[in-house]
Formats: C-alpha cells, sequence, structure tokens
C-alpha cells in the first residue's frame, strides 16, 4: 500500500483517516446516485432507451440545451476574460465589489436569478424593451436561454482564468514588445496563449454547467415542447408523469456528456501543466 | 551604436525619479549603472528601452531621435531581472520569438531560424537544452536564455536590467565573467543596472554611479574608486569606517588617539572626519610618531588570504572599525600575545564640515 501511494513524508499525520473520509464522501455523494440512476437505466433495456432518447422531442431538447450552452460557453469564454484581466490589471474603486459580484451567480438561488433575468428581458422589463425594439425577442426563445445559461457560469470562467492572469507579469508583454512584437501579436501569442489551458477549462467547466442547468432557464425559456424545452425540465416533465424510467434516460446523457467533458478537461489541463511545470 | 541619454526627466506622482540625466555612451562599451535601490537606475533603463516614457530629454541612438519610437521599434535587446521567459514555449521556441515575428520581407526562412537558434544556444552555452521548457532550467540557464532571446535580432544595443540579482553568489559570479568575455565576442553597446559594486567594478568599462535621480559620477572603475567625486560614491563604493575628530591644523584628535596629519592648510581647524577605507590599514604592536590609534580586536573572520578584523577603539570615540589584512602579516603579528594593538592607517580621506570631501591624506 505505501509502496503504491508513494506519499512522501507529511508533517501533518492522519494520511489515513483523510484519505478514507474523501474516499467514503465521494461515494455517498457522487457515486451512490449515478449508480442508482445506472440501476434505473439498465432495468429498461436497451430498445426503450434507445426510444426515449431518440424521441423527436428529446432530440429537440438535446439541441436547443447543447446550442444555448454553447452559445452562453463562447460569451463566457470572452466576458469571462475580460472581466478577468480587469480585476487583475488594473486598481480602481470598486474593483474589489466587482470581485465579490462575480461569485454572485454561484451564491443566488439560481430560481431567484431566473425570475429576476425573465423579469428584465420580458417584452416590456427594462431591457427587454430595448431588445424588442431591435426587433430580438429574447424572452421564450433560445436567446433567453442562452443569457440565462452565460449567467450562471460565468464564475467558473472568471476563477479559473484569474489565478493565471496574475501569474502573468507585465514585464511578459515587455519581453515581447522588445522582441517586435505588436501590441495585438503580444497578446496572442503571450498572453493568450497561456491563458488557453485556463480559458479552456473555465469554458469547459461553464458549458457542463449550462447542460444542467434548470432554475435559472425555466422562467425565461418559455417551455414550448420542440422549441425552448431544456432537457432537464423534460426530465422534470417525465418525473411528475412517473415515467422514471424515461427521466433516468434522459438524465444518463446529460450525465455521460459531463463526465466526458470533465475528464477531457481534466486531461488536457494535466498535460499542459505537466509540461509547463517541468515535472 | 552610441547611446546618448540628454537631460532626461521623469516623475511619478511627487517622486521625482530622474532629475535632468545626460549620458553619452560610446559605441561597443560595456556600462553599468550602479546606484542603490530607488536611485532611479532601472527606470533610466527602461526609458532608454522605450518601456517608459520621459517626462523631457531626448535619447539619441547614433546621433538619431529615439525618443519618440515605441520600445518594439527601438530594436534594443532587454534582459529582464526575473527572465520574463514565455513558459509555454520551448527554449528554442523562446530564442525564435522576435525571428518569427518579423515581417514577411524580413523574416529569415524556417531553416534560417533555426540555424540562428542553434547558433544562440552555443553562444550562451546551452546547446543541448533546446526542446527543454523554461521550468526545468535552473536560474542561470534561464537568464541565459533570455539573453539568448535578447540577441536574437542582433540588436545593437544590449540593455539588462539587474541581470544576475536574482541568482546565488557563485551562479552570479561566474555568469557575470561570462557576460564580460561574450561582450567582447559580439559588437553591441550594454548597459546594465545593478546595486552590486563589485559586479560593476567587474563587468563594466565604465560606471555610472546614480543617487536619488541623480549621477554622481561617470567613469572607469578604477577612477571612480580612487577618485570618487563625491562623499556618496565614496561611501556607496565598499566599505568604510568613519573616524570624527578635531583637527588643529597639524594634528588630528579624538581622545586618547591622534594622527598627524599635513593637510596643507586644505582643512580647516575644527571638526574633520576621516574615512578609512578597509584595505588601506596596518595593524602593529606599537604606535608610530604620526599615528596613536589603540584598538581591541573584537572579532575576525578568515577568507582565502584576506582576514577581515573587526576592532574596538580603546579610549576615543568611534564605532567598531572594520580592516582587511593580509593574513601571512597578520599571523606574523601574533595578535592574541599582545598586550596592545594599534591602527596604522597609510590612506584616508577627508571629509569637510560641509560633507564634501576634502583631499585624500595619509599621517606623516
Amino acid at each position: 500500500m505505501t509502496a503504491l501511494l508513494r506519499t512522501r513524508h507529511s508533517v501533518l499525520p492522519g494520511f489515513t483517516l483523510s484519505f478514507s473520509l474523501s474516499v467514503l464522501f465521494i461515494c455517498l455523494v457522487i457515486l451512490l446516485p449515478l449508480s442508482g440512476l445506472a440501476v434505473h437505466v439498465s432495468g429498461m433495456g436497451w430498445d426503450t432507451y434507445w426510444n426515449v432518447i431518440t424521441d423527436p422531442r428529446s432530440i429537440a431538447s438535446f439541441k436547443v440545451t447543447v446550442l444555448s450552452a454553447a452559445g452562453a460557453s463562447v460569451i463566457n469564454a470572452i466576458v469571462g476574460l475580460l472581466l478577468a484581466w480587469v480585476i487583475t490589471r488594473y486598481r480602481f474603486p470598486g474593483r474589489r465589489l466587482m470581485e465579490a459580484l462575480v461569485d454572485l451567480p454561484f451564491a443566488l438561488p439560481t430560481a431567484v436569478a431566473g425570475l429576476t433575468l425573465a423579469a428584465l428581458f420580458a417584452d416590456n422589463g427594462w431591457l427587454g424593451q430595448w431588445f424588442s425594439l431591435a426587433g430580438i425577442q429574447v424572452s421564450y426563445t433560445w436567446v433567453g436561454i442562452m443569457i440565462a445559461m452565460s449567467f450562471t457560469s460565468l464564475p467558473f470562467v472568471v476563477r479559473a482564468v484569474q489565478p493565471v492572469l496574475e501569474d502573468l507579469t507585465p514585464d511578459l508583454e515587455e519581453a515581447a514588445a522588445t522582441l517586435g512584437a505588436s501590441p495585438l501579436a503580444s497578446f496572442r501569442k503571450v498572453i493568450l496563449a497561456q491563458v488557453m489551458p485556463a480559458l479552456l477549462t473555465g469554458t469547459g467547466l461553464a458549458f457542463t454547467r449550462s447542460l444542467g442547468e434548470y432554475g435559472g432557464v425555466i422562467f425565461i425559456a418559455g417551455n414550448l415542447p420542440y422549441e425552448t424545452e431544456i432537457v432537464s425540465l423534460l426530465v422534470n416533465i417525465r418525473l411528475e408523469e412517473y415515467d422514471f424510467a424515461a427521466a433516468s434516460a434522459l438524465a444518463s446523457i446529460i450525465l455521460l456528456a459531463s463526465l466526458v467533458l470533465l475528464f477531457g478537461i481534466q486531461g488536457l489541463q494535466a498535460r499542459l501543466v505537466k509540461r509547463w511545470h517541468g515535472l | 551604436m552610441s547611446i546618448q541619454v540628454e537631460n532626461i526627466r521623469k516623475s511619478f506622482g511627487a517622486f521625482t525619479a530622474l532629475h535632468d540625466i545626460s549620458l553619452d555612451v560610446p559605441t561597443n562599451q560595456l556600462v553599468g549603472l550602479l546606484g542603490p535601490s530607488g536611485s532611479g537606475k532601472t527606470t533610466l533603463l527602461r526609458i532608454i528601452a522605450g518601456l517608459e516614457r520621459a517626462d523631457g530629454g531626448r535619447v539619441l541612438f547614433n546621433n538619431e531621435d529615439v525618443t519618440h519610437l515605441d520600445a518594439r521599434r527601438r530594436r534594443v535587446g532587454f534582459v529582464f531581472q526575473q527572465y520574463a521567459l514565455f513558459r509555454h514555449l520551448t527554449v528554442a521556441d523562446n530564442i525564435a520569438f522576435g525571428l518569427r515575428l518579423l515581417p514577411r520581407a524580413e523574416r529569415p526562412s524556417r531553416r534560417d531560424i533555426r540555424d540562428r537558434v542553434r547558433e544562440l544556444l552555443s553562444l550562451v552555452q546551452l546547446d543541448n537544452l533546446a526542446g527543454r521548457y523554461p521550468a526545468q532550467l535552473s536560474g542561470g540557464q534561464k537568464q541565459r536564455v533570455a539573453l539568448a532571446r535578447a540577441l536574437a535580432l542582433k540588436p545593437e544595443v544590449l540593455l539588462l536590467d539587474e541581470p544576475f540579482g536574482a541568482l546565488d553568489a557563485k551562479v552570479r559570479k561566474d555568469l557575470r565573467r561570462w557576460l564580460r568575455r561574450l561582450h567582447e565576442q559580439i559588437s553591441v553597446t550594454s548597459i546594465f543596472v545593478t546595486h552590486d559594486q563589485e559586479e560593476a567594478m567587474e563587468v563594466s568599462d565604465k560606471v555610472v554611479v546614480m543617487s536619488q535621480g541623480r549621477v554622481e559620477q561617470m567613469g572607469s572603475p578604477l577612477q571612480v574608486y580612487e577618485q570618487p567625486a563625491s562623499r556618496f560614491v565614496f561611501d556607496f563604493l565598499g566599505h568604510i569606517n568613519s573616524l570624527e575628530g578635531l583637527y588643529d591644523g597639524h594634528n588630528w584628535r579624538s581622545g586618547d588617539a591622534f594622527l598627524r596629519l599635513d593637510t596643507q592648510g586644505a582643512c580647516p581647524d575644527g571638526a574633520l572626519t576621516l574615512y578609512l577605507r578597509p584595505h588601506e590599514a596596518e595593524l602593529a604592536a606599537a604606535p608610530t610618531e604620526a599615528a596613536h590609534l589603540p584598538v581591541r580586536v573584537a572579532g575576525r573572520s578568515v577568507f582565502g588570504g584576506t582576514v577581515t578584523v573587526e576592532l574596538e577603539p580603546q579610549g576615543w570615540g568611534a564605532e567598531v572599525l572594520e580592516v582587511e589584512l593580509d593574513r601571512v602579516r597578520w599571523d606574523a603579528l601574533q595578535p592574541d600575545r599582545q598586550p596592545a594593538l594599534y591602527l596604522l592607517p597609510r590612506r584616508l580621506q577627508t571629509v569637510t564640515c560641509d560633507g564634501d570631501l576634502g583631499p585624500q591624506v595619509a599621517p606623516a
């Protein structure tokens, strides 16, 4: 066991205890519900499973969810990078407030966020009226879903990128400038290149989170079957119809997608970190 | 390429970093900007590089005004104290960074870039590390990569900001000798910033001593050491002992101690401070007619051929004195067997009551 773990002797005792507790916790909180889901799904047989997930209404909801989540992630990647940049690089009054506000979407119950967004973007809402003047319908469309998703997952990007930006001292840009780099070139080849892994991680997490977002979205989405119905809502509808098997089948797809994404991100991150940190 | 700095001024808010600085660096010289932190040396270097804008004054390269050129158009090589290597690029890619950014018409072919990188790697003696990432290098290796990167575009001006500041003593010493040799191999005008007197003295053709945003003195290392232009320069270059006493035209006295000094009327009667460099004194078992400075050994440290001795003045007022003696002579003196010891200065720097430097004198 000790040979297998190869941990360096630590001054703090209690590796065995802390390790066991972590494993136990992971089992209870994560693995147990997961296996419950797997049991539900495995009981239904391949054909039924396939029918549920290829049902046109399901397909439509997958499409809405994935496309909106992708759109939200792109917005978040850009806005999140910008926010993190402003917070790390500039000192201005209200910076601490801004820093605290970034976490607000995490702290706020998503249903509250959803209600607020729905009110804001309603056709006669503060923001919605301007959008409708421009002929853009936000509420009850995928645009609304996208906005809700990007609101609830923005902190992932900011918090992933921020520490990396803090590490990038201004002398790197200065070095690039003395080597003849234009501002654009030094942003692309020095800053963006080094932030990219963290940005991908943050965006990936935001995307994963958006796939499963429920409370934030349903109020603004309108929830029209085949048009603005997200997968989580469909799962909920099936549950209310006591169709546990269908609900599990749908949930398993979201789960699978999330797991694949998470492991993918982890792997990518590990490879780059290993290289750059000389391990 | 020669570098001229004319009347450069720079303030940060209420703090004036540089007061009207003018400097002339002839082609292919290696000049050290030496000063304590806050003396403005790094700011001056950054202004020469174009990384900082001066509030007034001009910077000229080969008599051409570059004051309003961006850093990227000045074509200077700049080496940062903390290396500023791009950690996501290999050593070779770091060095090739500037070459790859050249406009297409000037950019060398892929092959030429590879050859140039190889050439630079061998110049900095890191031939087999081309594929490593910066995190896999030691501090000294990183700084050499940074130097190779700065030289990649064949700049005619090379600026180094405390290039060895982050390295340990042994590596520092090796690297600065190596820099000196490198500078003789390539044709480039270099300015480097340091707060380490020894480094400036060893590496530079000329030393510029700066203090509080002003140039105190510019000259060869020997010149600034032997003929300091101001009290600050004398103070800053190496350790000094300060002896305070009264002068009556013939003798300098402090308690039981006296020195017979002939200043040929340069020093008025009254308070007179004498500066003594640690290596410009001897220790003897008996005083002479011209020098009577009783001392007691309070500590010693032996390193190489010299012995650094801490001396406590006996019966006269001065702080603990530090002198460096030849180890052979120290052993011959047998200091532990002597009932009393006397300090015999060979040369002293007088400091007049208004704080300026007077003549250098010897007891006689």
